[in-house]
């Protein structure tokens, strides 16, 4: 007994030890599924500017939800971000953010990246880009042999796609991207194509479908942009030296564009430190940071991108709004589910 | 501690236990006394119930049945079941479960609470003394053999002085001088201490020699509760008959309220005409020198004593007659035999 | 009818004469498998579309991986466990005393690190298969490679870091077998390999059956490996249709699936222990006589012993740390504090776990029949995904905290919020949960060499139950103790899913650094705290083998 008495005095005094971090007289707490080390300098520049502590929480945006969900009126949080539009629309879904009324986001952020209810708003962009291995696909011709997504489950392309798995969000918006612009059927005949069309089962990181490429497992890869920028600026950069990047784009549908972003949670103890928190990133002075650290595309349209991004040709983006995307999630992962995408 | 009181000792009326795994009855309506100063001694075959008793009087198991009240206070019955740490009630385990990694004497001191450290030392060396092991008291449990181990055991569960010794065959696996040795110190001790002191063990000589009192088991139930020489000489049954020495088993019919042997008849009072019955002769009753001519067929001497395989005439059944080996026969000679009537039995035979 | 009577009535009796202690463990026990049960009463949540859905099209694909990979992990971690356990206990062989605690090194090693190690080295692009190709002039397609993100790839990679498990139980088994037996089948003119096949293996099952199913629990429950390689189990599929669904009565059904296969485990490991054992474990005062192997068979038996040793845990250690000096990164300034922090929540919850393993085994000692069906089940969290116990936790956390604010609101009209919700004590909570099982095998089996006899002499002697445990239990039980706690610190150190879900504020882990430099793709910097997992890992590991490690003896020449 005095055994388990030391025990549980001593798991209780190291936990309450610990827990004892600082409360400074205000915080603002973010529930980020953007990792620390992302998010610190823009922390530190906001404590910097305002005086405010910023306390983070980082995991996947599914799990801070469900977390919200269970803390409910008493959850501490006060921002929710999220590196996509699906998650902010089911936490919006679930009542877990709140409606904010700020003429300076709805002035710097296009409707198209923001919840039209003004419960989140997008931060930065990032498309859903094609990197081609420029020894087997010629960059003159690649907009006429591949053009949109849709050319991806060509024939012509058996065997040549990399992609990792219907698992990751951004696959799943960008196939609620392809059923909002050309409807459920043919979104799933498009998804059967490119599966039949995969050099290699689904694996890996959009950095592994980037390296298969240059290895020559694959002539085409279906991946996030700033993976891209961010290989060329390491020191890969010579190992992927024979690829380039395309922006698909054919008539119907523009390149396809996800956001990251962030709303005020329903419950937050701080609303208005909250509110100026997201202000503060969207605000020139914190968009470039942000945008950059990750190599993404700024929201707000006066700020240009920066490093590898800025050498890239501009693209048209996709006009479906990224709202549609959280809408369309779960018809997305059923197409995926029913196509065989693993 | 109690003086002046009625010191009733040990009474256990109506006990049973059953099996908690099995439901199975492990002892039924058991009735025992014992008194402070003296030995009991239970004797019986491995499975008839005597670890189960001690264990259920040192309350490690539960009963289902009757009561257990030592001087006057109930231990256990239908309502009331004290545990085992407030009975004041001492064991002693075949295996000595000395704790491995206490020193003799720590082992001894173990159930001295209360008591201010020096205080309990002492008492430990006083009761080292007692069972003449004050020289190990700084060993540790393996370092000591089998009967130094059971000694230190006793020692353990006396120093609480306890109102009930329980004694679970501590002189198992011992060789036979030392076991003898040792019954009689363990005995004297026990005596001594004037607890009441409750036994098991296999060896009937040494329950004959060392109990002031030896209780019959089988089969989970009491067949007789007596000194050694009741149960010697006037058992209860055929199995009590057995279990003191060694018995010569004849089949016989009931005739005039006796039955016939080959040594001449015996009485069989009490038994219907013609009723089938069993003769139990001790081996040492069976006397040679005359009688009834026999035929002997074999002589092992066991030391001082040896067994003669004997043959009456017309009569296909070997007997067992055991004599000082001084005056053992040889074999293949013609003797004369004669039956001890105080150590020849009649019993209903079984069924 | 009269035997089920009987035992009515002795546990009505049982609960009278030992109450608090036998209670206590119940409730304990009962505690923490509440987050357990919360997730279970998640089936009453409206079951939408989604779960026939995902019946029709993916759960066949998830029970085919789940008990394929399961099965191969448990077949996996035999073979390495058992050859080299045989090696080490019964042979003499260059680097014999090195190899074996080296042995035991893989288990410091999460699985996810060595899967990422794995896939980078082995993948098309990966060094290996751009050597092969530039030496040989191959292209794609000209060659057969082994494709590492597979659930082929996933076996392999689980079973170099799980065999340790079966390795340690099992090589104390062949240990502490009696050598008289061992030596009997000598002296009737048996091989070593006949008597490894006819004598050691069978007597050693009981030990062998433990070992997998621990390995088997940890492959049910990893995350971590499946996402890198892109396969879909029970367990991903809970996480998909909880985190990418919000879908709770789907992920409840899949959880309770599972769990349902995690019981089923538990019970056949047990039945299985308990028809295997021939003969309690006695007469290991004298070590077996081993083999001297010399020449060839000496060089096969030491790779043998190398090779887990190499690709379990040295091969991910050093291109750990090459990554790390490659990129020329940066000590993170950071790491100090993450390093102390993740010590001392290891520590805490360490401390705390075996406690509560104490408490349950102990009150299993004490009225096993009324005890018992509440310890194995308060077990089961071991098998448990670490996500699927983080969102139970958090469930029951968040229950607690709002019953409480309520009945404040009653009495004093003010809250009290969020008690536990967000604290440190709730992520001690989630480990106990999860890692109950190790430490209470650990101890469970220790106290089997304590005989009952003990107990009856300690209650006799009027030292009940505070003094028993206290001056009996405790000195005995000092190894299971160590042992315990060594392997619950290994796991907390590489605990990940709870630990995100249910960290508080600014609160990092080595493992979680770990984890969002590799998600990020940022190799070099998740190194360090990956490598400092491992080194910290390894303190508890060398002590627990150490005391695993068989006296040196005298060993003889071999025919």
């Amino acid at each position: 007994m005095r055994f388990l008495t030391l025990a549980l005095t001593l798991g209780i005094a190291s936990s309450s030890i610990l827990a004892a971090t600082p409360t400074a007289a205000e915080s603002v707490n973010l529930y980020s599924s953007r990792k620390e080390a992302l998010m610190r300098p823009l922390l530190d520049a906001f404590t910097e500017k305002t005086g405010a502590e910023v306390r983070i929480v980082a995991a996947s945006g599914g799990q801070l939800i469900q977390r919200m969900i269970a803390e409910g009126e008493y959850s501490p949080a006060d921002v929710l971000l999220t590196v996509d539009a699906g998650n902010l629309w089911r936490a919006a879904d679930a009542g877990m953010l709140q409606s904010v009324d700020s003429k300076y986001l709805l002035s710097v952020v296009p409707s198209d990246y923001r919840d039209p209810g003004n419960q989140w708003f997008g931060l930065s962009l990032r498309a859903r880009a094609v990197v081609y291995a420029t020894d087997r696909v010629s960059s003159d011709s690649i907009a006429t042999d591949l053009g949109g997504y849709i050319g991806l489950a060509a024939p012509v392309w058996e065997g040549r796609v990399a992609v990792r798995s219907s698992g990751n969000i951004y696959n799943q918006s960008l196939i609620a991207a392809v059923i909002a612009n050309f409807g459920a059927e043919r979104a799933e005949q498009w998804v059967r194509g490119v599966v039949g069309n995969l050099a290699r089962p689904p694996s890996g990181g959009d950095r592994d479908q980037i390296r298969a490429v240059a290895a020559g497992e694959a002539d085409v890869a279906i991946v996030n942009s700033y993976y891209y920028a961010l290989m060329l600026g390491s020191e890969e950069s010579n190992s992927i030296g024979n690829t380039a990047i395309y922006f698909p784009t054919d008539d119907q549908m523009g390149t396809h564009v996800n956001v990251s972003g962030a709303g005020v949670a329903r419950y937050a103890p701080h609303p208005e430190l909250a509110l100026a928190f997201i202000e503060f990133l969207a605000s020139p002075e914190a968009q470039s940071l942000y945008a950059e650290i990750n190599n993404e595309f700024p929201v707000h349209p006066d700020v240009q991108p920066s490093g590898e991004v800025a050498k890239w040709e501009s693209f048209t983006p996709d006009d479906v709004p990224v709202v549609e995307f959280g809408k369309l999630n779960a018809d997305a992962v059923r197409t995926a589910d029913r196509a065989g995408w693993k | 501690m109690m003086a002046g009181e009625a010191k009733h000792g040990l009474e256990v009326r109506g006990l049973s236990v059953r099996s908690q795994a099995s439901g199975k009855a492990l002892i039924t309506d058991v009735f025992l006394d014992a008194k402070h100063g003296e030995v009991l001694w239970i004797v019986g075959p491995s499975g008839a119930g005597k670890t189960t008793l001690l264990r259920a009087i040192a309350g490690i198991e539960h009963i289902h049945g009757g009561s257990i009240v030592v001087d006057g206070r109930v231990l256990a019955n239908r309502s009331i079941e004290v545990p085992p740490e407030q009975r004041r009630v001492g064991m002693v385990f075949q295996n000595a479960a000395l704790f491995p990694h206490l020193s003799a004497a720590d082992n001894v001191a173990f159930g001295l609470n209360g008591r201010a450290r020096p205080a309990r030392a002492t008492r430990a060396q006083e009761m080292l003394e007692r069972v003449e092991l004050a020289d190990v008291a700084e060993r540790l449990p393996h370092t000591l053999s089998g009967g130094e181990a059971q000694r230190v055991a006793l020692a353990r569960a006396l120093a609480t002085d306890p109102d009930v010794m329980l004694l679970d065959e501590p002189f198992a696996g011992l060789d036979p001088q030392l076991r003898t040795d040792l019954a009689a110190a363990v005995c004297r001790v026990l005596r001594d201490s004037g607890t009441v002191a409750v036994l098991v063990g296999h060896n009937p000589e040494d329950a004959m020699r060392f109990a002031d009192r030896i209780s019959v088991m089988h089969d989970g139930r009491v067949l007789q509760l007596g000194t050694p020489e009741e149960i010697y000489s006037h058992p209860n049954d055929a199995f009590c008959a057995g279990i003191l020495g060694h018995v010569n088993r004849i089949p016989v019919k009931v005739q005039g309220g006796q039955v016939a042997t080959p040594f001449g008849p015996v009485g069989a009072p009490g038994f219907s005409e013609g009723s089938a019955a069993e003769l139990l002769v001790r081996e040492e009753g069976l006397l040679l020198g005359n009688g009834t001519p026999v035929m002997v067929r074999s002589v092992r001497s066991l030391g001082a004593l040896a067994v003669v395989a004997i043959q009456p005439r017309d009569d296909s059944r070997i007997l067992h007659a055991r004599v000082p080996a001084d005056s053992a026969p040889a074999e293949g000679t013609e003797i004369l035999v004669r039956l001890d009537p105080a150590r020849a039995f009649v019993f209903p035979m079984d069924g | 009818m009269g035997a089920a009577l009987a035992r009515l009535s002795s546990a009505g009796r049982r609960i009278r004469t030992l109450n608090s202690w036998t209670w206590t463990a119940s409730v304990t026990s009962l505690l923490l498998i509440a987050p357990l049960l919360v997730v279970v009463f998640g089936l009453s949540a409206p079951a939408n579309d989604l779960w026939p859905h995902l019946v029709d099209t993916v759960l066949a694909g998830y029970i085919v991986n789940t008990v394929g990979i399961a099965l191969g992990v448990a077949l996996g971690t035999a073979i390495l466990g058992v050859s080299t356990a045989w090696l080490i206990a019964m042979c003499d062989f260059p680097g014999r005393a090195f190899f074996s605690w080296a042995l035991v090194l893989p288990l410091a090693l999460p699985g996810y690190i060595a899967a990422f190690v794995y896939g980078d080295l082995l993948e098309f692009a990966g060094p290996i298969q751009t050597a092969l190709r530039d030496y040989f002039g191959w292209a794609k397609g000209d060659y057969w490679f082994p494709a590492v993100r597979s659930p082929l790839g996933a076996v392999v990679v689980l079973s170099l870091v799980l065999y340790p498990y079966v390795y340690l139980l099992v090589q104390t088994a062949f240990a502490t077998q009696s050598a008289t037996l061992i030596e009997t089948g000598r002296l009737l003119g048996r091989g070593p390999l006949r008597i490894f096949r006819t004598l050691a293996v069978p007597l050693a099952r009981p030990a062998l059956v433990a070992g997998c199913a621990l390995a088997v629990m940890e492959t049910l429950n990893d995350i971590g490996v499946m996402e890198l390689f892109g396969i879909g189990t029970f367990t991903t599929g809970i996480y998909r249709a909880w985190f990418g669904f919000g879908d709770i009565g789907a992920a409840a059904r899949l959880a309770t699936v599972l769990l349902l296969v995690v019981l089923a485990v538990l019970w056949a490991e047990r039945r299985l222990r308990k028809s295997l054992r021939y003969h309690p474990e006695n007469d290991r005062s004298r070590p077996v006589i081993r083999y001297v192997l010399r020449g060839r068979r000496a060089a096969i038996a030491t790779l043998g012993c190398g090779l887990p040793v190499l690709l379990g845990f040295a091969l991910p250690a050093v291109f750990l740390a090459w990554w790390h000096v490659r990129a020329g990164a940066p000590i993170d300034p950071a790491f100090p504090a993450i390093m102390l922090n993740t010590l001392g929540l290891a520590l805490a919850a360490t401390a705390l776990t075996v406690a509560i393993a104490w408490l349950v085994v102990f009150g299993l000692r004490l009225d096993p029949a009324f005890v018992r069906p509440f310890a194995r089940t308060a077990g089961a969290g071991y098998a448990v995904p670490g996500v699927v116990v983080a969102v139970g936790v958090l469930g029951l956390c968040s229950l607690f905290d709002h019953a409480v604010d309520d009945v404040s609101r009653m009495i004093f009209g003010v809250g009290t919020g969020l008690l536990l919700s967000g604290t440190v004590t709730v992520l001690l909570f989630a480990y106990a949960v999860r890692f109950l099982a190790v430490s209470m095998n650990a101890l469970e089996s220790s106290y089997h060499r304590i005989p009952s006899t003990l107990d009856a002499a300690a209650r006799t002697l009027g030292v009940f139950p505070r003094g028993m445990l206290v001056r009996v239990h405790v000195p005995l039980l000092r190894g299971g103790i160590a042992t315990a706690a060594a392997l619950v610190f290994v796991e907390v150190m590489k605990e990940l899913p709870a630990t995100l879900i249910l960290r508080p504020f600014d609160f990092n882990t080595l493992a979680v650094r770990a984890f969002e430099m590799a998600h990020e793709e940022r190799m070099a910097d998740a190194a360090l705290p990956a490598i400092a997992i491992v080194a910290v890992g390894l303190v508890p590991l060398i002590v627990l083998s150490r005391r695993f490690l068989q006296p040196n003896v005298a060993a003889e020449t071999s025919s």
